[in-house]
């Protein structure tokens, strides 16, 4: 027994500085077999998707307890910022609000006007989409990648895939959930695909993230594309995940290469990508809105 | 042979203080000079404790952190397990070697580990390398020598006689 035992020591403590770790190799292939197939599952199908959401809960006080402190400390700042500042920003917000309110009070009588235009092309009216304020957690997650993590989840409703705004424009979608929290990927993402529509021609295409927070690109406009700097971009609600319409971004930039047959136009985004502190999440009023967001794309190319 | 044996709640205690440096907001011109927190606890435990802490642990950590950050299931688990079945290789040798030294070798085994996560990454399909990736294992080499005494410290305290 005793030589045994010495012998295990021998091998795991004493051994000389090249310890010989053939079963160590293969332990590393098992688990980095193991780490492998978690990716590939992960990454193409959607057979973790159960699992993540439960097990994604071990990781939520963490993100919670990094919040915390962050979020007290503004509201510390708010309740003891000078009340003239205060006072200011109340009439600015007042202003605000009131031409705002001056706005709206012909959103009425639109409605009515595109319920009326919409019965004519015999498409099923939009429906008000409905929307949750969810707060961004003040955390960083991986550099690699444009993620944020919001404090609703699946208790309240929320779902993989569902479109993100802000007061200006389309953030993001959700990527995953768990009961209380979930993660959404921002347009701005290398991984990312906003189909849009160039509000002032209808004419569609994609706006792919490229991991700038600032920018995105449009890839696929040919070099007689009828775009100009300053253009709108709206969703064209294409593809049923984005509700069409909400804005995307302005064009700022159109690089058209003599010899290439495509234009890298660039874009910025309508949201405050890395400012907002609070978002919406969106539950579109109606999916087959795209049919008629599709008329309308088509009747931008014939202009 | 005495094997040194430490208390489970303070290597817990470790890891989680490295996951909250890890999502603690830096502000978008420093995220890449954030050192990978959780790989340099590892890498200490691995050293000095290595009945307790290895590629098991390493596995576990890593799909925590996954889950955390809302990375690729796996992403984090492969580099850790990485980590630690290098360090468990060479742990004889970084032990004795003087602090400077072992910065050194610790900087070099998480650029290696950043050359592997980028090149899944791009495997992954979400983009292509970004020379940046150096700039977290240069922070690690210059505060490494200050996690290792902190930490030796606190181990030395509560290690079980």
């Amino acid at each position: 027994m005793a030589c045994e035992v010495v012998v295990e020591q021998t091998q795991s403590e004493d051994s000389p500085l090249f310890s010989g770790s053939g079963s160590g190799a293969l332990r590393l292939a098992l688990y980095a077999m193991a780490a492998v197939a978690l990716m590939v599952a992960d990454h193409h199908g959607r057979y973790l998707e159960a699992a993540k959401e439960q097990l994604a809960l071990v990781g939520y006080p963490i993100l919670r307890l990094v919040d915390l402190p962050i979020r007290a400390g503004r509201w510390l700042g708010q309740t003891f910022s000078e009340r003239e500042a205060l006072s200011e920003r109340n009439r600015e917000l007042e202003r605000r609000w009131l031409v705002d309110q001056a706005r709206l009070n012909r959103l009425p009588a639109l409605e009515a006007e595109n319920r009326r235009l919409r019965e004519l092309l015999e498409s099923s009216p939009k429906l008000g989409d409905r929307v949750l304020v969810a707060e961004l957690l003040d955390v960083d997650l991986d550099p690699y990648s444009h993620r944020v993590a919001l404090n609703k989840g699946r208790i309240d409703g929320v779902y993989p895939g569902q479109p993100v705004a802000d007061a200006n424009g389309i953030v993001g979608q959700v990527e995953y959930v768990t009961p209380i929290s979930a993660f959404a990927m921002l347009i701005s993402d290398p991984n990312h695909a906003v189909p849009v529509a160039v509000n002032r021609t209808g004419l569609r295409t994609i706006a792919y993230g490229t991991g700038q927070i600032d920018r995105l690109v449009l890839k696929d406009l040919t070099a007689s594309a009828d775009v100009v700097e300053g253009d709108l971009l709206v969703a064209s609600g294409l593809g049923g995940r984005f509700p069409s319409g909400f804005p995307v971004g302005r064009v700022i930039d159109i690089q058209a290469n003599p010899g290439a047959a495509f234009l890298t136009v660039v874009v910025a985004p309508s949201a405050a990508l890395n400012r907002s502190r609070e978002v919406l999440l969106v539950w579109p009023g109606d999916h087959r809105d795209r049919k008629l967001a599709e008329l309308e794309g088509r009747s931008g190319f014939k202009r | 042979m005495s094997r040194k044996r430490h208390p489970p709640w303070l290597i817990g205690l470790t890891f989680v203080a490295a996951f909250t440096l890890t999502v603690t907001p830096l502000g978008e011109s420093l995220i890449w000079f954030r050192p990978y927190w959780v790989g340099m606890i590892l890498i200490y435990w691995c050293i000095e404790s290595p009945s307790q802490v290895g590629m098991g642990v390493a596995f576990v950590a890593g799909l925590a952190l996954d889950l955390t950050t809302g990375t690729l299931a796996g992403q984090h688990a492969l580099s850790l397990v990485i980590i630690a079945y290098i360090v468990g290789r060479f742990r004889l040798r970084m032990r004795f070697f003087p602090l400077w030294q072992q910065a050194l070798a610790v900087a070099a085994i998480l650029l290696n580990d950043r050359l592997i996560y980028t090149w899944v990454h791009a495997l992954a399909g979400n983009g292509v390398a970004d020379w940046r990736i150096i700039w977290a294992p240069l922070v690690a080499l210059f505060i490494w020598p200050w996690v290792f005494l902190i930490l030796d410290l606190t181990r030395q305290r509560f290690r079980y006689r």
